[in-house]
């Protein structure tokens, strides 16, 4: 079983777009933003095989941060990092806001995360959400997706807030 | 709104879907329904195979229909930054 380790004391890179190890986020991060780490957004294995068998281009994966959001069921990503990959929405799914339930598109992608020893996760539906203008502290990244409870029932994780440790393990 | 035809088709059709493929995953595209898998996946693979990159309804035929929950996103605490 992988284990990645991702130390939010050490590495802390601060200029803005500089990709972050996977031991980079500082403290203040862990406590202000939460666990987050480094995520490739691609199109779906079915639909890269799909581009390449017609002999079309296959997107470039967008590089961000994914947090770790133990409220969310589902993992979700950013509508418009999927519409940049030119991802056909699959589906709608009923949200629950504070305003009631609110329909949103859903979208099949492949996560990859650099940097570590996880392997990538093959979605077939993720939530697709407004995270415009969400960037981390102190990383100048944006946050493009969110790992919901659906892909933590996969994963042993461990949250150490003494020593501002994330182990993830799957 | 993205789907709506699809949507449309789903709902018409659901009392009678669910009845021959409970919790089955129905793909439909445009008017029609493409099959029923047993796995999302599995669904957006088939609709890839046979009409590429288009617009597809993948959805599960359950009783209830399954809600989302976001609360960091909804409720606006990704973008809190407590002072203390």
């Amino acid at each position: 079983m992988p284990i990645q380790h991702i130390n939010f004391h050490a590495n802390v890179a601060t200029q803005p777009g500089q990709v972050p190890g996977p031991a980079s986020p500082s403290p203040a991060a862990l406590v202000q933003i939460g666990p987050v780490l480094q995520v490739l957004v691609e199109v779906p294995t079915p639909l890269a095989a799909s581009l390449r068998a017609q002999n079309l281009p296959v997107p470039t994966p967008v590089s961000g941060l994914a947090l770790i959001d133990t409220g969310a069921t589902k993992s979700a990503v950013s509508e418009t990092v999927a519409q940049t990959l030119g991802i056909q929405p699959s589906g709608v799914v009923n949200v629950g806001t504070a305003a009631g339930l609110q329909q949103q598109s859903v979208y099949s992608a492949r996560f990859s995360f650099p940097g570590g020893p996880l392997s990538p996760i093959e979605f077939a539906q993720l939530t697709g959400v407004n995270l415009e203008g969400h960037v981390v502290p102190g990383l100048g990244m944006p946050l493009i997706a969110l790992i919901g409870r659906d892909i933590l029932s996969r994963f042993v994780m461990i949250y150490d807030g003494q020593t501002a440790t994330i182990t993830l393990a799957f | 709104m993205p789907l709506e035809r699809e949507l449309a088709t789903f709902q018409a059709h659901f009392n009678e879907w669910i009845q021959l493929h409970p919790g089955k995953f129905a793909l439909v595209v445009g008017e029609e329904l493409i099959g029923v898998f047993d796995a999302p996946k599995e669904a957006y693979e088939a609709g890839i195979e046979r009409f590429g990159n288009v617009p597809m309804l993948i959805r599960q035929l359950r009783p209830d229909d399954e809600t989302t929950f976001l609360p960091a996103l909804t409720l606006g605490l990704i973008y809190a930054h407590p002072t203390h």
